[in-house]
């Protein structure tokens, strides 16, 4: 377990070191001199020149890489042309928001797939498997920034309940979550109706029922830890996928998160930012997914490394 | 009306399941009918898809969800279970009868440990708290011949080899001392060597519980040693039921016969098999008359247009065949 930990570990912060280096290659490989763009045309040479030397963008390029892998090592990345204060301030009060609105669209979603998805394998082919089967495939297909402006229009515009933008109130996560879950709950409902569906039908659950136990326990315990395994897994990697989700999300709503950071910051050319919001979406990515193996790992005894 | 010996357990009377909605609609059971008395051994017997592991779920209440039960009565201690709601019946489940399935490596469920799924008998069904039920489940893991059983309750399934599974398939199907044990093909999953250690082990527990036992099989050596009576089904019905040694040695209906021949006896060669020739009816287009008729050696043109019913021979047996008095009095198969 250890060594396998150990291993996964080192796997993580290779992704993540690569993922750093496509970032920084590639924001340099944008037009457009960040000194240039924070001093505007009228800049004289010299102030570019003496600007781009506090920036540390004067050396050779491999030069800056070595020096922005080491800072990256103590988590420092720099300090933002266009904010003026060290990049990883910028980034953590976005990190934060963007954290709370991932993490309301995660509850979201499971708070309402599962319940939803239970129900349609527990009457299979019934009008509310129906109903319920084929709102979630729309729900899948719709574009985020569609059911964005969808909800803007009703409850903004239309009856005035919900602010169409910003962080100022605290139900102002409320629009941007439940957008954000759409999809990832059209997954779920799919996936825990197909999943108990197949459970059902597998040799323990008859023996639990030959037990006698009631149809809530042969459902909620028997079935439904077995339906978990293969649940947990797609759920694990559809969370990157909520991350990407967000920068479209936080665009529509105005939500400062680090999606929206990240688009304003490359659009200033602005690059220890946009450095560090790369480098911890991705981190965020990976710890995701080992969180979700080890999760297997428990979920699953037959898997259970060295037992 | 029939009468019944006063310490019938279980009487399956008419019994009829059909799967399906209404185009596609088959009975998979069709009058079928048989009593067990407390402690004694019946064996339904049968080639693949004649209807045995449905006439078992019927009992325990265990019918897909496209299946129901269309006429008939399931009696057991003097209940009709049909009539009963489903969440009666399974009230009955592991205090009244006890099943144990064909292939123990399913049967057991992957994620908790085997003390885990032991041990929820005694918690949900006798209310023991969790100390009580851990030894309850200790003990009935000790009966069924599971050395260390303390040290194993913490195993999962996956830990066990397949023989071993099905000692704990068979621990949870008698935890509670069930009154009728129904064993559906126990031993056809296992290596050859573990399957007469698994037919003892039933037996054993039967012998010292008294309980009755209803044995699905498709291996008649098995039925030999250890039944009172069988019942052979052939397309969904009984076509022959009796004493398991007047059955054996003069069969009254020709499938039972072809079914004998078909065991490899020990002297022949292995592998010279004289299986029936042809395929068992497709349930949905059932032949005409005798199900089995195209498949029977004796057929004569009667049987293709009049269905035999099942009739008394003698004043323990019954058959299904126009001509089971000839039938029986044929030469002995070996
Ligand atoms: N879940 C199901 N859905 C549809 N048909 C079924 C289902 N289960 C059983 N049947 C049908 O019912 C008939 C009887 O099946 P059953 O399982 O009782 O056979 P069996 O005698 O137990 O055979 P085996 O020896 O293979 O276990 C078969 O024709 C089978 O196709
Ligand atoms: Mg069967």
């Amino acid at each position: 377990m250890t060594r396998y930990l150990g291993y996964r570990i080192l796997s993580s912060l290779v992704v993540i070191l690569g993922a750093a280096t496509i970032i920084f290659v590639a924001i340099r490989a944008v037009p457009g001199d960040p000194a240039l763009v924070v001093l505007g045309p009228s800049a004289t040479p010299e102030q570019v020149a003496a600007l781009r030397t506090e920036y540390g963008l004067d050396g050779s390029l491999l030069g800056q890489y070595m020096h922005f892998l080491a800072r990256m090592a103590t988590f420092d990345f720099g300090s933002s042309f266009r904010l003026g204060m060290p990049a990883t301030q910028a980034i953590s009060q976005a990190f934060t928001a963007t954290l709370s609105l991932a993490l309301a669209a995660l509850c979201i979603a499971l708070m309402i797939g599962f319940p939803l998805g239970i129900l349609c394998a527990l009457r299979p082919n019934g009008w509310s498997d129906r109903i319920i089967s084929s709102l979630s495939m729309t729900g899948q297909a719709l574009p985020s920034f569609w059911v964005g402006i969808m909800l803007v229009m009703i409850f903004s515009r239309m009856l005035r309940i919900l602010p169409s933008g910003g962080a100022e109130t605290p139900e102002a996560i409320l629009m941007p979550a439940v957008t954000l879950a759409l999809p990832l709950l059209s997954i779920i409902v799919r996936l825990v109706r197909s999943g108990l569906l197949e459970v059902l039908g597998e040799g323990y659950v008859q023996t639990a029922r030959a037990k006698g136990l009631r149809e809530p326990r042969v459902v909620g315990r028997h079935a439904l830890r077995n339906m978990l395994i293969p649940v947990v897994t797609v759920v694990g990697l559809e969370l990157g996928g909520l991350l990407g989700g967000a920068v479209i999300v936080e665009t529509v709503f105005a939500w400062p998160g680090l999606g929206r950071l990240l688009i304003d910051s490359i659009a200033a050319r602005d690059y220890s930012v946009v450095q560090a919001c790369v480098v911890v979406l991705v981190l965020g990515f990976v710890s995701i997914n080992l969180i979700v193996d080890l999760l297997y790992g428990y979920l699953d005894p037959r898997v259970r490394v060295g037992s | 009306m029939i009468t019944r010996p006063a310490d019938t357990l279980l009487s399956v009377d008419s019994l009829a399941v059909r799967f399906g909605g209404n185009e596609d609609a088959f009975l998979a059971v069709e009058d079928v009918s048989f009593d067990l008395r407390a402690g004694e051994t019946l064996s339904l017997l049968g080639e693949s898809g004649s209807g045995k592991s449905v006439t078992a779920q019927a009992i325990m209440a265990l019918l897909p969800r496209n299946a129901a039960i269309t006429s008939g009565r399931i009696v057991f201690a003097g209940e009709d279970l049909v009539s009963l709601p489903r969440s009666r019946t399974r009230d009955l489940c592991g205090t009244r009868m006890g099943m144990v399935f064909q292939d123990p490596l399913t049967a057991l469920n992957p994620v908790f440990t085997v003390g885990d799924q032991i041990a929820e008998l005694f918690r949900v069904r006798q209310g023991l708290d969790r100390r009580a039920a851990w030894l309850a489940a200790a003990e009935v893991v000790d009966a069924v011949g599971i050395p260390d059983a303390r040290r194993r309750l913490d195993a999962y399934p996956h830990q066990f080899s397949g023989g071993m599974r099905q000692r704990l398939v068979i621990a949870m199907a008698i935890a509670l001392k069930p009154r009728l044990l129904i064993a559906d093909e126990p031993t056809t999953a296992l290596d050859v060597t573990v399957q007469a250690q698994i037919m003892e082990l039933i037996r054993d527990l039967q012998r010292e519980t008294g309980m009755s036992l209803l044995l699905i099989t498709h291996d008649l050596g098995v039925v030999a040693d250890v039944t009172d009576r069988v019942a052979v089904m052939y397309a969904g019905r009984i076509v022959e039921t009796g004493p398991v040694r007047d059955v054996y040695d003069n069969p009254a209906h020709p499938y039972t016969r072809g079914l004998m021949s078909s065991i490899p006896s020990l002297e022949e060669s292995p592998g010279l098999l004289a299986a029936i020739p042809g395929m068992p009816p497709n349930p949905k287009e059932r032949p005409s008359g005798c199900p089995f008729h195209p498949r029977c050696a004796f057929a004569r043109p009667v049987c293709s247009v009049e269905r035999p019913a099942l009739r008394a021979m003698g004043d323990r047996r019954k058959a299904a065949c126009h001509f089971a008095e000839e039938v029986v009095r044929l030469d002995p198969v070996s």
